[in-house]
């Protein structure tokens, strides 16, 4: 309990840095907000301008605005968006739950298939399914999860139809709650499969290693020798020791996955933090970009803990204080 | 044991342990050829990289492969594919290998010093490291992207200064274990610089699994320079990358699938081969893997 308060409030450092990094960072912009909200007729009409800047605050430097900004957030304030003039905190609540979904959902995924995938090859070294198999790992490690996107896209829905290409929900569908879900997960499909292909061939790898590992332990030797069955032997003794170094990696594969689906989210049309992201920096919305940075950084921070806290479960040696 | 073997100096060796590895000479001997086609690209490809032929295009539609004149079909514009996959490539590895050059520019000093002083200074580093590794830098980078000049080498420069984490914990990780050793204690003992030990008996015995991590990370920046010209904060029209040739070749995936796949085919060779390098070097180097 008091070792999670202790992570809790070494967050809030964290997110301070990164947000000033990124407030920093869209400071040193050459263009100007302003500029972007007067009307293209009287852009040489300085006093539009200045008015417009006044309005943003854009004149005074950058350390009392990220000051003034930070203080706002603490009162829970994420300010309002310079393009849709709506506050930024309800634009962002709207889209926190699809871009969780859909990065659950993949992480899920891809832990499922490449951990068994990774055991399966482990169980069969050197035959000619592990060396395929592995072989593809390679090869989801190396494209672009978007790219690979493109190609669902080409085969299942303009090739065979099945699925749809765009958006979260068939507009104007209406009917009762499993057919509204069943058409969530049709959305859903390729998007998770996209994003999580690369991920399940870096977690095959990694259960493949470190099951082999530790099926050349001792204590294997001694449960064989006891006459146990090799199912036993594989789930009640190896599995779960095997596992240590998955969990240790799943928090640094985190940054990755969300990175990832804000360009999956951009190509498949999903109204997630990503796309609101992207077409934020876009458009220079600087209060957006902030809300995005910020949210982004949370939700990448609380997936590091929980995955911390997840290697208690694996490891029971582990406690932590 | 020949006594050959013993003659054979280190770099020999570990050549004869690469070359057996032949997932990884393949992909080395990819590279090579691909490197060579972009470094030659005005000499191998048939047109200049913009040129419009849109006088060629019957129905407005872009040309197929193994169309008379045009290899590997033409884009919207009438533009040769062909042409616009080598240059692309030039775009493409440019950025990986500029980048991961950034990325060692900066996690070699930083893993050496930090390993090497300890203290105070190996906190800093480290506690900078951990922090760059645990945000989504990807958002960063984008950021970055859309202020400054989305000119190829800001690109690379960005990608590099937010991938060099993974550098800087082996080169770190190397230091602190070769500083314990005789050699260096003996350097010490000769009263040479500090600079002078981490250049001439440290950094030579550290860099092995640097270069192997190094390899990963021009695979990584190909894939992100790939992702950020996908939503159009990378290299911009009309200079061809194979990210940038994806992006518009989505929009045109009803009528021209080959614009999506062959760039996306040429990015998946580079990174498989780039990572399969990785793997053999990583067995290369290492003087102590059992011989298989």
């Amino acid at each position: 309990m008091k070792y999670l308060l202790k992570r809790l409030l070494m967050m809030l450092p964290m997110l301070v840095g990164i947000s000033l990094v990124s407030y920093v960072i869209m400071n040193m912009a050459p263009g100007d907000a302003a500029s972007m909200y007067v009307n293209p007729e009287e852009l040489r009409n300085q006093v539009s301008i200045d008015a417009v800047r006044e309005k943003l605050q854009l004149d005074s430097p950058v350390l009392v605005r990220y000051a003034a900004w930070l203080g706002q957030v603490l009162q829970g304030n994420l300010g309002y968006s310079y393009i849709s003039r709506q506050p930024v905190a309800s634009e962002i609540a709207a889209r926190l739950v699809p871009t969780i979904q859909l990065s659950v959902a993949a992480l899920a995924l891809e832990l499922v298939v490449g951990v068994s995938l990774g055991i399966f090859c482990a169980k069969r070294q050197y035959r000619a399914s592990d060396n395929i198999l592995s072989l593809l790992s390679f090869v989801g490690m190396s494209m672009p999860s978007f790219w690979f996107g493109m190609l669902l896209i080409l085969f299942f829905t303009l090739r065979v139809g099945w699925l749809p290409s765009m958006g979260l929900v068939t507009v104007g569908l209406k009917g009762p709650w499993h057919v509204l879900l069943a058409d969530r997960a049709r959305h859903m499909a390729m998007p998770v499969i996209a994003l999580s292909f690369a991920g399940v061939g870096s977690w095959l790898r990694f259960q493949r290693a470190s099951f082999l590992d530790v099926m050349g332990q001792d204590y294997i030797r001694t449960a064989r020798s006891k006459g146990l069955k090799e199912g036993a032997v594989t789930w009640r003794h190896a599995f779960r020791n095997s596992c240590i170094p998955v969990v240790t990696m799943l928090g640094g594969s985190l940054p990755g996955l969300i990175g990832g689906s804000f360009v999956i989210e951009n190509m498949f049309g999903i109204p997630g933090l990503g796309r609101y992201g992207t077409m934020a920096v876009l458009a220079r919305d600087y209060p957006a970009v902030m809300a995005v940075t910020l949210f982004s950084s949370i939700l990448v921070m609380a997936g590091v803990l929980l995955s911390d806290l997840l290697y208690v479960l694996v490891d029971p040696r582990i406690k932590y204080s | 044991m020949t006594t050959e073997k013993y003659k054979a100096s280190p770099g020999a060796l570990v050549l004869r342990r690469f070359a057996r590895n032949r997932l990884a000479v393949a992909g080395a001997a990819v590279l090579i050829l691909l490197t060579l086609l972009a470094a030659a690209a005005p000499l191998v490809s048939p047109f200049p990289y913009d040129e419009l032929h849109m006088g060629d295009l019957p129905d407005g539609n872009p040309l197929p492969p193994l169309s008379p004149k045009y290899a590997l079909g033409t884009d919207q514009f009438g533009r040769d594919y062909l042409t616009r996959c080598v240059f692309g490539g030039r775009m493409s590895l440019s950025v990986g290998f500029l980048s991961a050059l950034v990325s060692l520019a900066i996690g070699i000093p930083l893993g050496l010093a930090a390993g090497y002083f300890g203290g105070a200074a190996d906190i800093a580093v480290m506690r900078f490291t951990e922090f760059l590794s645990c945000i989504p830098s990807f958002f960063l980078i984008l950021i970055a992207n859309s202020i400054f000049h989305a000119s190829i080498f800001n690109v690379m420069a960005i990608i590099g200064m937010f991938s060099w984490m993974g550098i800087c914990r082996q080169a770190r990780a190397q230091c602190l274990h070769l500083k314990e050793q005789d050699f260096v204690m003996s350097a010490r003992a000769m009263g040479f610089s500090h600079f002078y030990i981490i250049r001439r008996y440290i950094l030579p015995n550290a860099l092995s699994p640097v270069i192997v991590s190094a390899t990963l990370n021009v695979a990584y920046a190909i894939i992100t320079e790939s992702s950020l010209s996908y939503l159009g904060l990378g290299v911009q029209e009309p200079v061809p990358s194979w990210g940038a040739m994806l992006k518009a070749g989505q929009d045109y995936m009803r009528v021209a699938p080959w614009m999506a796949v062959l760039p996306g085919l040429l990015i998946l060779f580079v990174a498989l081969s780039l990572n399969f390098m990785g793997d053999g070097l990583r067995d290369a180097l290492d003087p102590r893997a059992v011989r298989r």
